[in-house]
């Protein structure tokens, strides 16, 4: 049910679960918990409407490698969001949870098995399709994967009724975070604004945070400031390890025998490398995208290769235009996880509530350049090896200097780490259980808990998570 | 998750060391990464074509294009 904060707070009840944000995890937890019985408190920062005052607090800053500007990478309001996501889903890789050769740091204190039970119910909330198993393609170190793509699910639409109507959920928009109260590590209060000057305090048993992969860290960077660092006690990591899947043209080909690699069936394929491939080469999980050119683009690339190339084009000349096929190259890689890749607070520049903005300092690696060059090398060598087609790298690829593109796509928009698991304090904020440490009664949803990200668009995971999070609390409470 | 790759995770040499390359910057090349990973055994010594020729090899054109020998 759609509360009124400032009647609510005045009778000063204590919630079981307070959960601040209304995205895919907040919605996720709310309502799985609300059916169950549980009282639920839900706190959304903005409307059930876009609203430019309540976006507004999503300005910032970044300064370091490009990046998409902080308040249009995301959406504040009922749904956050997936109001605006594109719906490709995929499970991470089991050894996406693994400390992979090229960089240990990349391991999980949890394995694909244990988020496995949560995978049909965060499928059904978000509408994933059956999603055909890895294929091996002879010869090629990568491998065939598949997503599902659509319907872009939007959980406001999904889930708006329910809230306005679950007796056990109690509904607060307009409601902004501002403090967390701690004692004898438990979070004893929750400190929310409104946005005409009133601030009130609520309880609750338990408190989940889920605003997003930039503002879950940046309110707690603001909350541990607030209590003198009693919030988080062991911070070394709080907002570090930030990450998005980097996005990049990597150039095109033309492709001779569409069919073995499923072009001939297909507008699009997706390739990965396999485990071998990660250990033998040094590097990190990479989707490699053939995107399949139109006829005419296909043959005015065929024309340039055939310049280039005069004894090469004698061939294709013989060969039916109909028979091949021009590629774009792209790539959404999983970047290196590295605590210099951070969120901070901006104390130059405040939003409306009187919080610091984010700051963003986000940096692709050299690992980074390194993954994503070799895929496309072991498409180039399996090509060449068989004969069947010719890549050409874009510019920034072939020459030797380590540069990335400085415009288009250029990040998926998936805000991953900042507050990310952890077997120990000392490496990052939540433990296997999403529960921050150091505080009994706090936790986290959503991917700014992932200690690395795989190449997989993040939503079903973070959805996951939170499912099974839920399924932890509902224990906890008895 | 199929079984082969099930297999093949499992047989995944776990290295402790982890990469620890700095950000790019304008002094770190290609060749020098790749010097930085064969030290740390990241890289295969050998291995196919592909992986052994740097960036700038006699196959790879002005303009990008990764040529097989004779199609010139």
């Amino acid at each position: 049910m759609h509360i009124d904060l400032a009647t609510y707070a005045a009778r000063e009840p204590l919630a079981e679960v307070c959960i601040i944000g209304s995205g895919a995890a907040g919605l996720t937890l709310a309502t799985r918990l609300a059916r169950r019985g549980r009282r639920v408190l839900l706190c959304e920062g903005g409307d059930q409407v876009f609203t430019e005052r309540s976006q507004a607090l999503y300005r910032g800053e970044s300064v370091g490698d490009p990046y998409i500007p902080l308040d249009a990478a995301r959406l504040r309001f009922f749904g956050g969001s997936t109001n605006h996501w594109g719906g490709m889903c995929r499970p991470l890789d089991a050894y996406d949870f693994t400390a992979k050769p090229a960089d240990a740091r990349t391991a999980w204190p949890i394995g694909r098995d244990d988020l496995a039970p949560a995978y049909s119910a965060a499928a059904e909330i978000l509408e994933v399709s059956p999603i055909p198993p890895d294929t091996p393609i002879p010869g090629l170190a990568l491998k065939r994967v598949h997503f599902s793509i659509g319907p872009a699910t939007r959980l406001k639409a999904k889930y708006a009724d329910e809230v306005a109507r679950s007796p056990q959920l109690y509904y607060s928009r307009n409601t902004n975070l501002f403090g967390l109260e701690t004692r004898d590590g438990r979070i004893t209060g929750a400190v929310v604004k409104d946005y005409t000057g009133g601030e009130y305090r609520v309880r609750a048993r338990h408190f989940v945070l889920a605003c997003g992969g930039i503002e879950n860290s940046r309110l707690l960077l603001w909350c541990n400031r607030r209590s003198d660092g009693r919030v988080i006690r062991q911070a070394a990591t709080l907002g570090r390890y930030w990450m998005d899947h980097p996005h990049a043209t990597l150039g095109r080909a033309l492709i001779f025998a569409p069919a073995a690699l499923g072009l001939d069936a297909s507008q699009s394929v997706f390739l990965a490398p396999t485990p071998a491939m990660l250990a033998t080469r040094g590097i990190l999980n990479c989707g490699l995208r053939l995107h399949r050119m139109s006829p005419e683009d296909g043959e005015a690339l065929a024309s340039e290769l055939a310049l280039i190339a005069p004894r090469l084009g004698e061939r294709l000349r013989r060969q039916s235009p109909d028979s091949r096929c021009g590629v774009v190259l792209r790539a959404a890689w999983e970047p290196q996880p590295h605590p210099e890749s951070r969120i901070e607070l901006d104390d130059d520049d405040r939003d409306a509530l009187g919080m610091p903005r984010s700051r963003l300092i986000w940096r692709k690696t050299a690992l980074d350049h390194h993954t994503v060059r070799e895929c496309v090398l072991a498409l180039n060598d399996y090509l060449r090896r068989h004969d069947i087609g010719r890549v050409q790298l874009a510019t920034w690829l072939a020459d030797d200097t380590l540069q990335f593109p400085e415009d288009g796509e250029l990040a998926g928009r998936h805000h991953m780490g900042g507050t990310r698991m952890a077997d120990t304090p000392e490496h990052g904020i939540v433990d296997r259980d999403c529960r921050v440490f150091g505080q009994d009664n706090l936790y986290i949803g959503g991917s700014s808990v992932f200690p690395s990200s795989g190449h997989a668009n993040p939503t079903l995971t973070l959805v996951q998570l939170a499912v099974r999070l839920a399924d932890h609390l509902d224990a906890r409470l008895g | 998750m199929p079984p082969a790759y099930a297999m093949e995770c499992a047989a995944m040499p776990l290295s402790p060391a982890p990469f620890d390359a700095t950000f790019v910057s304008p002094g770190l090349t290609r060749r020098r990464l790749l010097a930085a990973l064969l030290a740390l055994g990241l890289l295969p010594v050998s291995g196919s074509p592909a992986r052994a020729v740097p960036a700038k090899a006699a196959s790879t054109t002005a303009d990008g294009w990764l040529l097989a020998p004779g199609d010139r």
